[in-house]
């Protein structure tokens, strides 16, 4: 186990004021033995370390004390300076040694495999281990200087605007941020997308909803493409339905352009449907291992990988609590209420039969 | 408001000309009337093609007449569930329609709802009771039934012991009229038993449905009949007693050898009367024999479908498939324990899905009822559908026989082309001629052509294919029954109304009910006479007009099953669920667009059966 480094082997849900929200999920993710893409985090310890180091703390404490949040050209300038401030210092060599080692370690056969660094943060003493959407991930990157600059990246993003004037309106200390940059090999995502173990439309919880489109599943989640919808039932496991949307781009890497970019899917791809019935199982088997092991229901994003045989090739890539469903107070449905009652009840309804009864 | 665009309605309606004279068959009630025109151009009618997907043959109707008011009686004038009336029929062009009828008028629904309330709780507590009760009854009528002589013929003078020592008074005129009139009261009485509480046991489906529904709004019909089917059916005992029968055979090396081999069953026998064993097999075999192989080679509702009692090779065949399966090491029978214990588990699942305590309760509680009525649903079948009607075809051949040798009918099943008010009329001809004495002359020929005449009109309405509903739909069908029992929905009838734009070759999808889950791809075996269930071979995807629960060997052989015919709750879909394997049901065409030998997928997730590549 390395001082600024560790690996997600060695990560559980419960070091997220260590190595953040995302990283400790993905960390208990592996630990269940599910498919996760490999990786490792650049702990906590690691950010203030960078800034001690460069002396960075003071000058920050400065910069940020003045920032006037209403003001969206001060926020976006003086964080903007911010940025800088942590993305041009030097990093420290034994933090960059350790993330190197581990970088080169991540890949049997490949010393400098594609991957995605994506943010990973908490708030010191406090339970808050996520801001979705707030944090950047950047994706397909190769090379140790690569991987080296977008991790700094990573962390100067904790001073996007959007990210400070979050910590503002909640009234959360910027010392408090925690950001634990992951370093994840990149699935080489043929499909992408969402599960949620429970229908999003109603919160009935016996279903679960699946959106998938071509390419990254950044595709879905920001929803520029309309995703292919398959609804499962979780008891019996049938599929009740299943939409196949057109789906006419996808976000995938351009090798020359070397960066991610939003294609048009072939003609012949759009409309067929961008998962098979025995990938659908293998989620729907998934989701609920995931769902019974946090014991509430989930979001959680998965791919499915070009190159590999099934079922290596699907991989779970985040999995946090459902958010509006499960906070509701479940209300009876019923009541309580008899057979006799029920039977009753049913007795009564009419029925449409023929042409006066529609009337 | 919009309306359906309408089908025929019921006087508009055009048969083809080979079908003149097809009204005679019938009585007049069931025949579309100008009299009663305002009231049957209110109601929507289609086609029964669960129970009758064939023309009718006259007396065969006797079973529709006894269901139309035994079933309607009990949602009218017994139960009184509230907004619920009858199911009216009528025959048109010897195919069978049939009605939700429109609801009664509010008042007559609020003084329902009273006696419904005071009358379903005390069946529902008393259900284990009302069930053996049931079964004594019904068996002593049975019994009844199978006690009716008919005399093989009319004696040159009567016997001398009716004479001596005490005058009988009665004599061999009066046996026939009077076993014929005691077999219509019997069959008529065992309809009326049939639905003592079958409508309960649908309602406390539709209950528990609801309650599903209200818990888990995706929740699917199937999951919901997975749920409540029974495994201790009755209908699924004949098969059972063939595994045992086979594990017997196959137990000793000589007998199962015969039982292998590729002969009628006849002479099977003969060659297991031949040694010890063989003899001990068939007296375990004629112990079985009843009331077990009173079991329909079909559905029960058809003359022509024989029995295995009468059928010997259609068992014998299951048999043989048995016996060479268990020589391969594979297992024959369905494990009870398994399917019930699934059961619990899709129950149990679902329930820990719950989270308010009250709705858990709730929950349980409607479980408990509709487990308790369904039993009734499946186990009725056997004893009526099969084993009564077994019993009542046996003794119609009877009679049968005593027309042809009274020279009055050429073919034993001649009789079934004459309704039941028909027959007494042919019965009191014979009688009196032989009362009469010598030398008098028997209508004879007009019977016998009538029958053939009968008996063409039947063939070409066989080869007629009939508008599938008559009248003004409504815009929405919702009436329960209508959907889940006969599989007919608002989009069905969309379908129907789109009319037969459909060129069987290029149908490379077809759409029908998820009744049973999973997906598997097979060669296909369309079959399209009863015989061919037979020729079924293992592994193969079974294309039918509708499944009957007598197909249960077959069921074990095969991977999925696709019906033309068929709701959720139909047999086709309970036989399917208790195999576990994939259905889709009422696809309306799958017979017509699939041919045998094609390569098909059975996505019963969906209701969808794909056509991957054609035979040949």
């Amino acid at each position: 186990m390395g001082t600024f480094v560790r690996k997600f082997e060695e990560i559980n849900k419960d070091m997220s004021q260590e190595c953040g929200g995302k990283a400790s999920h993905l960390g208990e993710l592996t630990s269940l033995k599910l498919n996760v893409p490999r990786g490792f985090c650049v702990v906590a310890e690691a950010f203030s370390y960078h800034l001690k180091r460069n002396n960075l703390e003071e000058q920050i404490t400065e910069i940020a004390k003045d920032i006037h949040y209403d003001d969206f050209q001060d926020l976006e300038q003086k964080t903007g300076k911010i940025r800088s401030l942590i993305e041009s210092a030097k990093i420290p060599p034994e933090i960059e040694e350790e993330i190197i080692k581990n970088y080169h370690n991540l890949s049997k056969d490949e010393p400098e495999p594609f991957v995605a660094v994506r943010s990973s943060v908490a708030v010191r003493g406090s339970s808050i281990s996520s801001f979705p959407g707030m944090m950047d991930t950047f994706h397909y990157l190769r090379g140790s200087e690569i991987v080296i600059a977008n991790v700094r990246r990573c962390w100067a993003s904790v001073w996007s605007a959007r990210a400070a004037s979050a910590r503002q309106n909640k009234g959360v200390e910027h010392s408090k941020a925690i950001i634990a940059p992951v370093v994840q090999t990149m699935v080489n995502s043929r499909s992408a997308g969402v599960i949620f173990t429970l229908n999003p439309l109603n919160g009935d919880p016996s279903r679960i909803v699946i959106e998938g489109s071509w390419g990254l599943g950044e595709s879905v989640v920001s929803g520029a493409v309309t995703p292919d919808k398959v609804v499962v039932d979780k008891v019996v496991l049938e599929i009740n339905e299943r939409i196949i949307s057109p789906k006419n781009i996808e976000y995938v890497y351009d090798p020359e352009k070397r960066k991610v970019v939003h294609a048009e899917v072939a003609p012949d791809l759009q409309n067929k449907p961008c998962l098979d019935d025995r990938e659908i199982k293998e989620l729907v088997r998934l989701a609920m291992c995931i769902e019974e092991h946090y014991g509430c229901p989930q979001d959680i994003e998965w791919a499915i990988d070009r190159d590999f045989p099934f079922p290596e090739n699907i991989f779970i890539l985040q999995s946090r609590a459902e958010s509006v469903w499960s906070q509701k107070k479940k209300e009876p449905v019923l009541g309580k209420k008899s057979g006799y009652e029920l039977l009753m009840e049913k007795a009564l309804t009419r029925t449409k039969t023929g042409l006066r009864s529609t009337g | 408001m919009t309306q359906m665009k309408g089908f025929p309605m019921p006087l508009e309606l055009e048969y083809p000309k080979e079908l003149e004279g097809w009204e005679e068959m019938y009585p007049s009630h069931y025949l579309f009337s100008k009299e009663r025109g305002e009231w049957e151009n209110r109601q929507f009618w289609y086609q029964d093609r669960i129970h009758a997907p064939e023309p009718m043959p006259p007396l065969d109707l006797i079973f529709f007449e006894g269901w139309q008011i035994a079933l309607s009686q009990n949602t009218t004038r017994v139960f009184c569930i509230p907004p619920a009336q009858g199911i009216g029929h009528r025959i048109a062009g010897c195919y069978v329609y049939i009605c939700a009828v429109e609801p009664p008028p509010e008042a007559v629904i609020m003084e329902k709802a009273e006696r419904f309330g005071k009358r379903v709780p005390f069946v529902v507590e008393h259900y284990d009771e009302i069930w053996e009760k049931w079964l004594n009854k019904f068996q002593a009528l049975g019994r009844e039934m199978a006690a009716v002589k008919i005399p093989g013929e009319f004696p040159k003078y009567v016997p001398e012991d009716q004479v001596m020592p005490t005058l009988r008074g009665y004599y061999a005129s009066y046996e026939p009229i009077e076993a014929f009139n005691t077999l219509v009261s019997l069959i008529l009485k065992g309809w009326q038993y049939h639905f003592e509480v079958l409508n309960l046991s649908k309602l406390g489906y539709l209950t528990f449905a609801d309650v599903a529904r209200k818990l888990f709004s995706g929740i699917s019909e199937s999951a919901i009949g997975k749920m409540v089917a029974g495994t201790e059916a009755m209908m699924f005992r004949p098969n059972e007693e063939l595994c045992r029968l086979s594990r017997l055979a196959a137990s000793n090396a000589a007998t199962g050898e015969i039982i292998k081999r590729d002969v009628p069953a006849e002479q099977k026998i003969t060659e297991l009367k031949k040694t010890e064993d063989g003899k001990k097999w068939l007296a375990e075999l004629e112990k079985v024999k009843y009331p077990w192989f009173y079991i329909s080679c079909g559905s029960g509702w058809y003359h022509f479908e024989g029995s295995w009692i009468n059928k010997l090779d259609i068992p014998f065949s299951y048999m043989k498939s048995y016996v060479e399966r268990l020589g391969r090491g594979e297992k024959i029978e369905r494990s009870l324990d398994e399917i019930s214990k699934k059961r619990e588990e899709i129950v149990a699942g679902y329930r820990k899905l719950i989270k308010a305590d009250e709705d858990k309760t709730s929950f349980d509680d409607a479980y408990r009822t509709v487990r308790t009525l369904h039993r009734f649903n499946e186990d009725h079948i056997f004893w009526v559908e099969h084993w009564l009607h077994t019993i009542w075809y046996e003794k119609i051949r009877d009679m049968g026989k005593l027309f042809v040798k009274q020279g009055m009918l050429k073919g034993v099943d001649d009789i079934f082309m004459f309704n039941r008010f028909e027959i007494p009329q042919m019965i009191e001809e014979l009688a009196t001629g032989w009362a009469l004495g010598e030398g008098v002359p028997l209508r004879s020929n007009y019977y016998m052509e009538k029958a053939a005449k009968r008996r063409k009109i039947l063939e070409a309405a066989r080869k007629w294919n009939p508008t599938p509903a008559l009248g003004i739909p409504p815009e929405e069908i919702n009436e329960p029954f209508t959907v889940m029992h006969w599989g007919v929905t608002t989009e069905k009838v969309k379908e129907w109304q789109k009319g037969a734009a459909v060129v069987p070759g290029e149908v490379t999808e077809i759409k029908g009910f998820a009744s049973s889950a999973g997906i598997v791809e097979g060669t296909a075996r369309v079959l399209k006479l009863l015989e061919e269930i037979v020729t079924i071979k293992e592994g193969e995807i079974i294309v039918c007009a509708c499944v009957n629960p007598a197909w249960a060997p077959v069921f074990t052989k095969i991977k999925a099953a696709v019906t033309d015919i068929g709701g959720l709750t139909s047999h086709a879909s309970i036989v399917s669920r208790e195999y576990g394997l994939p259905a889709v049901t009422g696809t309306g065409i799958a017979t017509s667009v699939i041919k045998t030998g094609d390569t098909v997928k059975v996505n019963g997730d969906m209701g969808v059966v794909t056509i991957l590549k054609r035979a040949g």
